[in-house]
């Protein structure tokens, strides 16, 4: 695995080229379009050549050469292409990056309109032919549409040296460019095509670090100190997996450098050479005890240099600690540069004053940001300093509703001292309105870098009472969330000959196999009449995997060309053009929704329900994929996956509707919750045994709680009887499964049935199996009240505990039938309210029971060996299933018996 | 022993400019020399190198002062502070060297310069010094009023207090500061200004309740401190044409803040 960045977002343009000679060597030969989609192709006709190239480039601010992640090893843009006319020739796709040099920054100034001079910024477009043979070039046939593209820019080539990063300067500065090449030449060939850019990713050489098992170290040195990442020995064969031909890299962290920061001098770098630290995988280093250096008192950055050989061309590769994380399938994101703290009398637990640092940006209209640092006391930081100006915080609470998954977060309102009018004459030029404001929380005796993030905001409200400043704070996520889907509408400004049913209909999203073959109103979805006099119909925004009905007016048609046939055009959108015209029937389709290669499930398309949860998020309401965890994704699939539920999901949007409403929809429909983690990004995840039994956070009640628990039954809210409807599609409006359950139990007990007054929806799965499944967690978790504990504990417990965090909960007066309590009750977090004044933190849980009543525990199973083979003779007191016939376990000794305990 | 206390401060953003090499060895780009007069110790100047460093103020013309101080300084002990001062800028004349305290430091001497020079080094191993307040003036005392014994002062502690129901802390420490309640006697006529009601209406109107403290002039302790009571200063306890009047001052020493590595 090689560390690997990933953008999901871009900016589009387009070069239109026309020549007589093919050559396209001259300035005048190209125009700079501004296209709102990925446009590409070429026509030939004798004498004159038309070539259309689409430029690509990920929009957001991340895509630059940055210091610890500057040096490219090779690169690959993934797209969904469709051809934009049934007149189509055999032909190669290929990628460049343009050599464009006037002006740098043309991205900002020239794809958003401000500038559009083509001639004269586009002054030194390469001639096409020098970048033929650097990167995979597959040639699509006719029938290849929709098709999903995965262009890799190579790693190496002979007598060039690693292409990728030779390519970087022009890669950041202008991206990609999509070209096609025709094949066979000759004739009066020609290709048009059009797609959707989905993902760029690039394999970076520089090593990450994600953490240090220390966080510091004593001033005479001789500690053990264990790197953890990514890349700090690429696997060799991964390398030249896109190289042309394979090398050899010696990829290896070759010296690991302390700088201090404070002006200390600094030890001489450790080398691997003399064996002052061993690269144990390409994810750790370790420096022994004997070989970490003394070190003067202070903080030190840790920077780490690879000397990497690929034929000229790599300078060094330097990176420092912490700038960047990579999860653990290698998916880089922002960091915190680590400082290593050197000291005798530090100990990692000791916690001391506790600190809130807020971060504000004032914005003018010319977009430039003034930052303000605000504490509640001055704090000076290596970097920044904090105006200790806030007078008042409100407490915080984040939490995550246990019925439908949506996480709630609640406004806080922060008041900051004004009284030398700083703040008043900000506001005379700069806009508050929607601006990020971070929340960290910091200790006073720890170094800056230690700070964690508590949340992201935006402003949403502020005004001033005398020298007093306020400011309403929202959480981030309401700008995201905030958002329509269907994001895209049909309109006559668009489409001029749009049917006037349509006009300002959403263009639908479809994601999964949404079909619809019986009843009164045939088709999953209805398609756009977008083109009268073409007969043309939109079915959807991007590229469909397949259609497989289509219905006018709930009349089967034929496609193939007899009463329709289907298009990718557009910059991949699907399209039905029928032979004859439909006039106002209703026309509807079925279809296997879109296609996204990492994500497909074994048909072809996206319907895992973690990747339809993904796909809504980074596609539909067009999140950036960095704020979202997609290590928590990957692992929620595999689960739904392992469960035979990997083609259990779908959605499909006709009518605009805001996103916090859908995804609210598809936590619910998957028994997830999602909720903003307090590293900032967007988590997914459905609470399962995983690491429950192996959690280490215990909370004694006479230690830690500042006051007695709230130990709420909550027996009003019980539930023993549910229904639920699922399956859900919008043209007949319709859910097409219906389930019921119950606790016998629990009614048994009550003497009555509780229904909990409404019908459960679970829309967007089609897997009966699934919603038995979550209907017997909500009656487990229900029939008999939802057990909620809530307690106070001091906020220095903050670093240890998040939402969804498991716990152990230890309560003298908790039920016990000799009456000692209970030693330790298992609990998660559901949400956490942050009281600033008092510093303390209240904690609402849930308990687990009704997770843990469906599993049978022999012993510890996150610490126990798999099998009784392999199980120390210690650990076999615990349970372990033996050969039912012989009686005996498989190395010969016998088995166990269940036998009842009391009279033990 | 007599309480002493400066409200002028002779450095500012013309006797010590910023970002001018002449005035200062290094400069760090967010802690710049006008933290050094902004009458927040918290809120520091900050070198970016460690030997021989210096700091020059250069007044408007050779002017007598008696009384410099740093406060809110980070300087290690045993660590070189001296003063020097000189009319042109060369050829400095010792003026007195520092004994070594604890975050604020003032030295009482008299002395005539355009130009003063406050030397600093510090070792390899300290960190980079930092200063909240520089203070070049004239101390001042009050001329008919006399502390009276038996007033409070120390350190006040702010805390987070949180306790379990078993008793178990989990109090935090947020901050500290040092508050002194003092009470004078002063004997008044009617034909004399009081010289304590000149002194609060110079702080409050020029400093926002702010000045340096000499409780004891023959101890090394000076206090950057705000006054905390802002009306009820003063009881009358004898009429006549001689009154005797009682002054309570509540004040408090400005904060640190916090410096994070």
């Amino acid at each position: 695995m090689i560390p690997t960045r990933e953008w999901t977002k871009f900016e589009i343009a387009g070069l239109e080229g026309f020549s007589t000679d093919a050559n396209f060597e001259a300035i005048e030969d190209w125009t700079l379009t501004k296209n709102p989609y990925l446009y590409f192709g070429r026509i030939h006709e004798p004498v004159n050549y038309w070539w259309y190239n689409g430029i690509v480039r990920p929009s957001d601010p991340s895509f630059k050469s940055q210091t610890s992640l500057d040096e490219i090893l090779d690169a690959v843009i993934e797209a969904t292409i469709g051809t934009e006319e049934s007149a189509y020739d055999w032909t190669s796709i290929y990628l460049m990056t343009p050599t464009i040099t006037d002006p740098n920054a043309w991205i900002e100034n020239i794809v958003n309109g401000k500038y559009y001079d083509g001639e004269n910024e586009w002054d030194s477009y390469p001639a096409p032919p020098k970048t033929l043979d650097y990167h995979d070039a597959p040639y699509v046939a006719a029938g290849d549409f929709p098709y999903s593209l995965s262009n890799w820019l190579w790693s190496y080539k002979t007598g060039e040296g690693c292409w990728g990063n030779l390519q970087q300067e022009n890669l950041f500065r202008s991206g990609f460019a999509f070209w096609a090449h025709l094949w066979p030449p000759g004739g009066n060939p020609r290709a048009l095509f059009s797609g959707r850019p989905m993902r760029l990713k690039i394999r970076y050489l520089n090593a990450i670090v994600n953490s240090l098992n220390r966080a510091s170290v004593p001033l005479a040195g001789g500690v053990e100190l264990v790197l953890t990442g990514l890349g700090f020995h690429n696997d060799e064969d991964e390398l030249n997996e896109h190289a042309h031909p394979a090398i050899g890299w010696n990829d290896s962290v070759d010296k690991i450098y302390f700088e201090g920061l404070q002006g200390q001098v600094n030890p001489p770098a450790l080398t691997l050479a003399a064996g002052d630290y061993t690269i144990d995988s390409n994810t750790q280093i370790t420096i022994p005890a004997g070989k970490m250096p003394a070190l003067t008192a202070g903080t030190y950055n840790i920077k780490l240099m690879k000397d990497v050989v690929a034929g000229g061309g790599i300078p060094d590769v330097y990176s420092y600690a912490g700038d960047f994380h990579c999860d653990s399938s290698g998916r880089i994101r922002d960091g915190r540069r680590i400082e290593l703290l050197a000291a005798d009398a530090y100990a990692d637990e000791e916690k001391i004053t506790p600190l809130i640092l807020t971060k504000w940006r004032f914005k003018n209209k010319l977009g430039v940001e003034i930052i303000q640092n605000w504490s509640e006391i001055d704090i000076c930081t290596p970097g920044t300093f904090y105006d200790g100006k806030i007078t008042n915080l409100s407490s915080l609470r984040r939490g995550i509703s246990d019925n439908d998954g949506l996480f709630a977060i609640s406004d806080m309102t922060v008041e900051v001292a004004n009284g030398n009018r700083e703040i008043s004459i900000l506001l005379t030029t700069n806009l508050l309105k929607n601006q990020l404001v971070d929340i960290e929380f910091i200790w006073g005796n720890r170094p800056y870098a230690a700070r964690q993030s508590i949340l992201q905001c935006i402003v949403d409200d502020h005004g001033m009472k005398g020298s007093t400043f306020w400011a309403l704070l929202k959480d981030i996520t309401r700008k995201y969330f905030q958002v329509q889907v269907p994001r895209y509408l049909c309109t006559e400004a668009e489409f001029s000959d749009i049917h006037e049913n349509a006009k300002g209909k959403a263009m639908p999203e479809v994601l999964g196999l949404c079909s619809v073959t019986t009843g009164d109103d045939l088709g999953a979805t209805e398609a756009r009449c977008v083109d009268t006099v073409n007969k043309s119909y939109l079915v959807a925004r991007g590229s469909l995997y397949s259609i497989t009905e289509v219905y006018s007016d709930n009349v089967l048609m034929a496609g193939g060309g007899v009463d329709y046939d289907i298009f990718y055009r557009d910059g991949g959108r699907t399209y039905i053009d029928f032979v004859l015209t439909q006039g106002d029937k209703k026309v509807t389709f079925n279809s296997a929704g879109y296609m996204f290669p990492d994500w497909d499930s074994a048909g072809g398309y996206v319907q895992n329900p973690a990747y339809i949860i993904a796909f809504a998020m980074a596609f539909l309401a067009e999140i950036p994929i960095e704020l979202i965890d997609m290590d928590l994704i990957d692992a929620l699939a595999v689960d739904f996956e392992t469960a035979g539920y990997d083609t259990s999901g779908h959605l499909n949007l006709q009518a605009q509707t805001t996103f916090d409403i859908v995804l609210l929809e598809l936590l619910s429909s998957y028994g997830c919750k999602g909720f903003p983690g307090n590293d900032g990004r967007l988590k997914i995840e459905k609470k399962s045994i995983a690491g429950v039994l192996s959690t280490s956070k215990h909370l004694f009640d006479q230690i830690d709680l500042i006051r007695p628990a709230d130990r709420i039954e909550n027996l009003r809210s019980a539930v023993n009887l549910a229904s639920a409807i699922f399956n859900y599609q919008p043209v007949p409006d319709k859910y097409f499964g219906s389930y019921s359950s119950s606790r016998p139990t629990s009614i048994a007990d009550f003497e009555a049935e509780i229904d909990g007054g409404s019908v459960l929806q679970f829309p967007w799965t089609n897997s009966e199996n699934l919603v038995r499944e979550l209907l017997r967690d909500i009656l487990y978790r229900l029939g008999y009240g939802d057990k909620i504990l809530s307690f106070p504990i001091s906020m220095e417990h903050i670093d240890d505990y998040d939402l969804f965090t498991n716990f152990k909960y230890q309560d003298p007066f908790g039920p016990s039938a000799d009456g000692t309590g209970e030693v330790g009750r298992y609990y998660y977090v559901m949400s956490l309210t942050y009281d600033w004044r008092s510093r303390t933190i209240m904690v609402e849980a849930i308990d687990l029971q009704w997770l843990l009543r469906q599993y049978f525990i022999l012993g510890d199973e996150d610490a126990l060996p798999v099998n009784w083979n392999i199980t120390p003779d210690a650990q076999r007191i615990w349970g372990y299933l033996c050969n039912e016939i012989t009686g005996k376990f498989a190395d010969g000794e016998d088995g166990k018996i269940l036998i009842t305990e009391v009279g033990l | 022993m007599t309480l002493r206390y400066i409200t002028t401060n002779l450095i500012n953003s013309t006797t010590l400019p910023s970002d001018d090499a002449t005035y200062r060895t290094t400069e760090d780009a967010i802690y710049k020399v006008a933290n050094l007069y902004n009458k927040r110790p918290s809120k520091p100047f900050r070198f970016t190198a460690k030997a021989a460093q210096w700091l020059k103020v250069e007044l408007a013309a050779a002017t007598p002062v008696t009384f410099a101080g740093i406060f809110n300084h980070n300087i290690p002990s045993g660590e070189t502070i001296n003063l020097e001062g000189a009319n042109a800028d060369a050829g400095y004349a010792a003026v007195c060297t520092a004994a070594w305290r604890n975050h604020d430091i003032g030295s009482f001497f008299t002395a005539t310069w355009k130009w003063w020079k406050l030397n600093i080094g510090v070792q390899v191993a300290d960190p980079f010094p930092q200063i909240g307040e520089f203070v070049l003036g004239n101390y001042s005392t009050f001329a008919s009023a006399w502390v009276q014994p038996g007033q409070a002062d120390g350190p006040t502690f702010a805390m987070a207090e949180s306790q379990t129901h078993y008793g178990q802390d989990w109090s935090e420490h947020l901050a500290n500061t040092q508050e002194f309640r003092i009470s004078l006697l002063n004997l008044t006529d009617p034909a004399t200004v009081d010289d304590l009601q000149t002194f609060l209406t110079d702080i409050f109107e020029n400093s926002n309740g702010k000045f340096i403290l000499i409780p004891d002039h023959t101890k090394p302790h000076c206090f950057y401190v705000r006054v905390k009571n802002y009306k009820d200063f003063a009881y009358r306890e004898i009429y006549g044409t001689k009154e005797l009047r009682r002054w309570s001052l509540e004040l408090e020493t400005l904060t640190r803040g916090i410096t994070l590595l």
